[in-house]
Formats: C-alpha cells, structure tokens, sequence
C-alpha cells in the first residue's frame, strides 16, 4: 500500500515534468487557431484563462508539413547547432580530456591554484566573462563566426571539472603497474586513463551538449550574422500565424537532446554523482 | 555490456534523426528553390516619356452653306440630287411663276391694307387734335367770364360791409350821446328822465341791428368769396382736360415696320419673277442635302444645303480623353491615307456630343486628300527628361497608393538572400509602357522588380532571373 502510495505520487510529479512536452506534442498537431483559442489570453490579450489540450480536437500535419518541406531556415539552424555543437564536444575531447587527466594525475607546482581558477571560471556566468570574451574575440577577428561560439566552449572548465574526478579515480597503482612495464605517458593516458575514465568523458560530453544545444546567448552576443544562428533562435518571436510550426520546430528541436540524454544517461549519472564528491 | 547496448540503441536514433534531417534538409531546399518568385530586375533610367497619339478618321468638307429662297412658293421642279456637283449660278430649282406672281399680289396687298390703315389713322388724329384745341379755347373764356364775374360780386359785398360798417359806427356814436344825456338828467324832473331814458333804449337797439347787419355783410362777403374760388377751380380743371395730350397709339409705326418688311418682301418675290422662278447656286460645291421637292411649298429654312469649295477640307479625328492632355490645338500631326502624307497643325479639339472622346480637327492643304477618304493620323509626343523612369510593369497600387518593390540583399538565416521592399512612389507621368516617378527611396542602383513568375509582396524573398 505504501509502496503504491509511493508509485502514485512519483508518478504525478513525473507527468507533472512532462507536461511541457506533451503539450508540445499535442500543439504539434494542432491548427493555428485551436492554439490561439486555447492561449489566446496569454498571446493575444484574450479575456480568460489559458487552456490546453493533451489530444487536439482537429489533428493536422499542417504544421510538421510546413516545418519539414517549407521551412529550409530551420534545417540551417539545426545544422549551425550540430556544427556549433560538435566542435566544442570534438574540441573539448582533444584539449579537456589531456587538461583533466594533466590536473589528475600529475604534481606540478601551482596545480592547487589552477585547480581552483578552474572551480572559480566554472562558478562565473556568462554575463560575467561576456565583455571580456567579446573583446578577445573582436581582437582575435573571430566575431560573426562559427570559431566565436565554438573556442570558447572547447576551453569550457565545467567539463574539465566533471572529467578530472573521474581520472582522479583511477588507482596509481594500475599506473605504476604501466609504468613498470615500459608504458610511456601517453601511452598511459590513452590505453588506460581514456578507457577508465571514458564514464566520466562520456558525462561530460552529454552535460556539455545538452548546454551546447540550448545555448542562446552566446549566439545572440557573438554572432549578427544570421545564417550562422543555431537553433535555439529559430522563431524567436511567436504570433498567431506561426504558433503551429513554432510547437513543431521546439519538439523536433528537442529530440537529440533527449537521443543524447537517453545514451548518456547511464554515464550522466555516475557523471553527476562524481562531481558531487567532496575531494 | 547492458549500459553500452543501452547507448548504442539511442546512439542510433539520433544517427537515424540526422539522416532525416538531412534529407528534410535537401526537400525543404528543393521546395525553397521552386518557391521562391523568381523576379527581373531593372534599375531606374533617365529617359522622356513618349506618347504615341493615333486616331482614325475622313476628309470631311469643312464649310456648308445652305441655299435659302422665299417660304410658301410651289416648287415647279428640282434639278440636282444629293451629292451632284454644281457651279455657282447653276439652276438647283424652278419655282412656280403664276403661284409666284399670286404669292406677289398677295403681298402686294397686304401693304396697301397697312397703308390705308395708317392714313385712316392720321385722319383720326388730325380731327381729335382739332377738337381738343377747341376745347381748351372755350374752357380758358370761361374761366376768364367767371373771374370778371366773381370779382364784381366781391366787390358789391365788400362796399356794403363798408356802408354797413359806418353806419354801425354813427349808430354808435348816437347812442353814447343819449347816454350821456341821460346822465347830466339827474336833477331833471322824472318825466324828462324818462324821455330821456326811452331815447337811449331807442339808440341802443338801434346800434344792435347795425351790428348784426355789419356780421351779416361780412358773411356774405366770405361765402362769396369761397363760391368764387370753387368754380374757378373747376374752370381750370377744365382747362388742363383740354389741354391734355392725347393717349399715345404706335399702331402706325408699327404699320410702318410692317410696310417696310413686305416691301422687302416683294423686292426679293419680283426678282424671283424677273429670274423666272430659278433658284441658282451661290459658290461652286457639291450638293449635300435637298430638303424641298416637286409639288411641295418652299420652306422658311434652307432647301438646299451644298459645301464651299473655296473652303476647302478638314480631318476630324477622334482620341480618347487620356491621350487629349497631351495634344494641343497647334501641334502638327501627320495624316496619311493610302496615297498620300501630309503634316498638318491641328486647329480645334473640343469634345464630341457624348462628352466622351475628343475630337481633333486640322484642316487639309488643298488637293491633298479628297471628300470621304479615310486617313489616319499619328502624332509622337516627348515629355520632358525624367531622371527615374521605370516600366509599368514595376508599378502596384495600394488603394490608389502606387508602389514599387525594390529588391534589398539582406543578411538572413540562409545567408544573403534578396528580400522585396516597398517604395511609395507618385507618379509625375506615364504612358503605356513607362512611368516618371518621384521617390524618395530609389537610387540609381536600385534594383526595381519588374516582371515577377508569382506573386510577390513586400518582405517576401525572391530570386533575381539573370539577364540572358
């Protein structure tokens, strides 16, 4: 009975934090006006309250059709972010998983203090590093390209952090086991830090696309021009005639993220619970 | 082995979402491609708007005359047709002589009546005028008599109020001599004062009838007086009636106007007599209308129109009102028939009865075209050099608001792609293929869409059609 309790209230919760979802399913297939009708309050100065519906009352493809066979600057956004994106996981596999394992497994002097510079640029937002990343940039020539989202991101420190404790893991024992046996430091890194620590490279590839993906203002700062936007931008404003495909565009939008949550998921997991242990 | 077969089933999804997306990608690029309006563009080009005026129409005669003769005559007969050609003093038509020459008894006599009629009149007035004068002879001795008397009679009143007047007055002076008397009597015995007093009674009495004969006189006297001045007043009222100017009668003057018109009248019937009935031409031309026959009377309006030949021909042409505010009256044109070009100014252009088209009128060089001939008349007109011409074609009305769409490269999600933008324009001028505009917003590199495949309107992409 308890456990049923249980089940039951985790369930509302559940279905609670996938609404947003379903209603953007249930609007995918919903005609323009159904939409308006039912949040025309909140988008059109309508008297009433807002409304949804979990099954549209006239199901039409309208909209996915739109999206799908009219809508080419949806599929440029959606490739400007799988650019956007794969570049700073591609770059953050080349210079953070060599950055992680470096403050891992080595004893150099300063490592305390760069250590925590990381700890400290990781608790920094945005808004607080934009100027200077602005100016960096601007200086470096790098403003209106693709490089401008994509440099900064591969130097990103939260994937280091989330990387280093997962190498911090690995037993010295196994590396002066190596070491004995004539391996060399690269050789260590990459037959047996790469595939010991690949759990922890994995959850933090998955964080890092998952913040990739969805990122908004870093585009909306470095980039004017509007063919290299992703596709967080895409229909920024929502009105009465594209309501329909805006639904549409934000589902599709959505599924890699929840492919890349739901193959790193098991990864994320160990990911998440080794950067919350105390060093 | 579980956690890495759980990866690699969603690995796989997403590999299967990006390979549709991939091709939803090439689709919606293909759709895009076919889409997109594809557009000509023309930038703007300074040139004159030119107006290619043209009408049809026929040499017509450019004066008719009408050949007018004396109404209510019998035609005897008529010798031309409609269309003949004549030359001036040609016999048109013969009148009929007897009825002629009855047609001028009868006005012959007509005038005779009015004469006698106007001599009676000056008869009538001659005794009248006489009889007044007479009149105002007697009525100005009468009023003369009647003076003469009445101041008599004035005078024999005023002479007895005087003698009635004097005698009052001794009458009076008598009296106060009695009274007197009676008054030193006071120590006279009674009987003496009696006599005395009697006397003075006498007296008084006496002084009284003089007094009412004096007011009676003086009466009389005015009464006389206002008689006199009554019928003196009636004898000049008599005199102005006598006098009076006789009430005025134009019967004869217009008798007169009358008498003068059928003398005309009959000039012009006996020189109908003496040229024995024939109505001739006045010019030489061509007979365009007859309007009387055999039998029948002859009008009061004409009974032959003909044209002037020394008049010559004319072109009248017909333009539609949008063409007319370019031509004027003295710009030249050029007619052309099948056998001949002339370039003639145009002399009138007014509206046709319908008020919908305008005539265009120019008059023909002698002998250049002949009567009926269908000619065609051109005419290139330039307006003056506009800076910003652009087809018609450019040109969309919004409500009688005109604008162009301009094609602007535009840095969009597909990169650079040409976006269509409205100008508002006003139109200073245009003909069938060009318009003048005036814009604030079109520079001499715009790129103006003039010939679109569909349907385009502002805010829209389009694609620009190279020039082949």
């Amino acid at each position: 009975m308890k456990k049923a309790i249980s089940i039951f209230i985790l369930s509302f919760f559940a279905l609670l934090g996938i609404s947003p979802i379903l209603f953007l399913a249930a609007g995918t297939f919903m005609g323009n006006q159904e939409i308006m009708d039912s949040i025309g309050p909140v988008m059109q100065d309508q008297k009433g309250y807002a409304s949804w519906k979990l099954f549209p009352a006239f199901p039409t493809m309208k909209n996915a059709v739109q999206l799908f066979l009219d809508s080419p600057e949806f599929f440029q956004m959606f490739w400007n972010s799988v650019k956007i994106t794969g570049g700073i996981l591609v770059g953050q596999l080349l210079f953070g998983t060599p950055a992680a394992w470096g403050l891992a497994r080595y004893s150099f002097r300063g490592k305390k203090f760069i250590y925590l510079l990381y700890i400290a640029m990781m608790m920094m937002p945005f808004q607080v590093t934009m100027l200077s990343e602005y100016l960096v940039l601007d200086q470096m020539h790098l403003l209106d390209t693709s490089a401008s989202i994509i440099l900064p991101g591969i130097f990103s420190t939260f994937s280091v952090f989330i990387m280093y404790r997962f190498f911090c893991g690995i037993p010295e024992s196994i590396l002066e086991a190596a070491r004995i046996d004539g391996a060399g430091e690269l050789q260590i890194f990459f037959r047996i830090g790469f595939p010991l620590g690949a759990a922890g490279i994995i959850s933090a590839l998955v964080l890092s696309f998952l913040e990739c993906w969805n990122m908004i203002e870093q585009p909306m700062t470095f980039l004017a021009k509007k063919n290299l936007w992703p596709l967080s931008l895409f229909l920024p404003k929502v009105d009465s005639g594209n309501a329909g495909v805006s639904l549409c565009a934000s589902l599709v939008a959505l599924l890699p993220a929840v492919f890349v949550f739901l193959a790193g998921q098991d990864y994320l997991e160990q990911g998440i619970a080794s950067s919350a242990v105390k060093e | 082995m579980q956690k890495t077969k759980h990866a690699t089933f969603w690995l796989k999804g997403l590999g299967v979402l990006l390979t549709a997306m991939f091709i939803f990608t090439v689709i919606s690029r293909a759709t895009d491609s076919i889409t997109v309006a594809k557009v000509r563009v023309s930038t703007p080009i300074s040139r004159k708007i030119q107006y290619a005026i043209s009408a049809e129409g026929r040499a017509e005669k450019n004066q008719e005359i009408s050949v007018i003769t004396q109404p209510d005559i019998l035609v005897r007969s008529v010798l031309v047709n409609a269309g003949q050609r004549v030359e001036k003093g040609d016999v048109l038509a013969i009148l009929d002589l007897s009825h002629l020459k009855e047609q001028i008894q009868v006005v012959l006599g007509e005038k005779r009546a009015l004469e006698l009629q106007n001599q009676t009149l000056e008869q009538n007035r001659q005794q009248e005028r006489q009889s007044k004068e007479k009149a105002a002879a007697r009525a100005k001795s009468d009023y003369s008599q009647l003076q003469r008397r009445n101041n008599r009679s004035i005078q024999k009143a005023k002479e007895s109020l005087l003698q009635a007047k004097s005698a009052y007055r001794k009458g009076k002076k008598t009296f106060q001599k009695a009274q007197a008397a009676l008054k030193k009597a006071q120590k006279e015995p009674e009987n003496v004062r009696e006599t005395l007093r009697q006397r003075a009674e006498k007296e008084k009495n006496a002084l009284a009838s003089l007094g009412k004969t004096v007011s009676e006189q003086r009466n009389a006297l005015a009464e006389l007086r206002k008689t006199a001045d009554a019928e003196e007043k009636t004898a000049k009222r008599a005199i102005e009636d006598a006098m009076a100017s006789p009430v005025t009668d134009h019967t004869d003057d217009i008798n007169d106007i009358s008498i003068q018109k059928l003398s005309q009248k009959i000039d012009k019937l006996q020189a109908l007599r003496d040229a024995k009935g024939r109505i001739t031409a006045p010019k030489g031309g061509v007979v365009t209308a007859v309007l009387t026959g055999v039998g029948q009377k002859t009008l009061d309006t004409a009974i032959f129109t003909m044209t002037d030949d020394r008049a010559g021909l004319k072109f009248i042409g017909q333009i539609a009102p949008k063409d007319a505010k370019h031509i004027s009256a003295g710009d030249t044109v050029t007619l052309k028939s099948a056998s001949n070009q002339v370039e003639v100014p145009i002399t009138s252009m007014e509206l046709d009865e319908n008020k919908e088209f305008m005539n265009v009128t120019a008059l023909l060089p002698a002998d250049s075209f002949s009567l009926g001939e269908t000619l065609s008349m051109n005419l290139l007109q330039e307006s003056e050099n506009y800076p910003c011409t652009l087809p018609l074609t450019a040109l969309y009305d919004d409500n009688g608001k005109k604008y162009v769409l301009a094609t602007e490269t535009e840095d969009t999600v597909l990169g650079k792609q040409q976006i269509a933008r409205k100008i508002e324009v006003k139109v200073l001028e245009q003909n069938d293929s060009y318009a003048a505009l005036e814009a604030d917003g079109i520079k001499e590199d715009s790129k103006i869409i003039t010939d679109t495949e569909s349907f385009v309107k502002a805010g829209d992409r389009v694609r620009i059609i190279e020039k082949e």
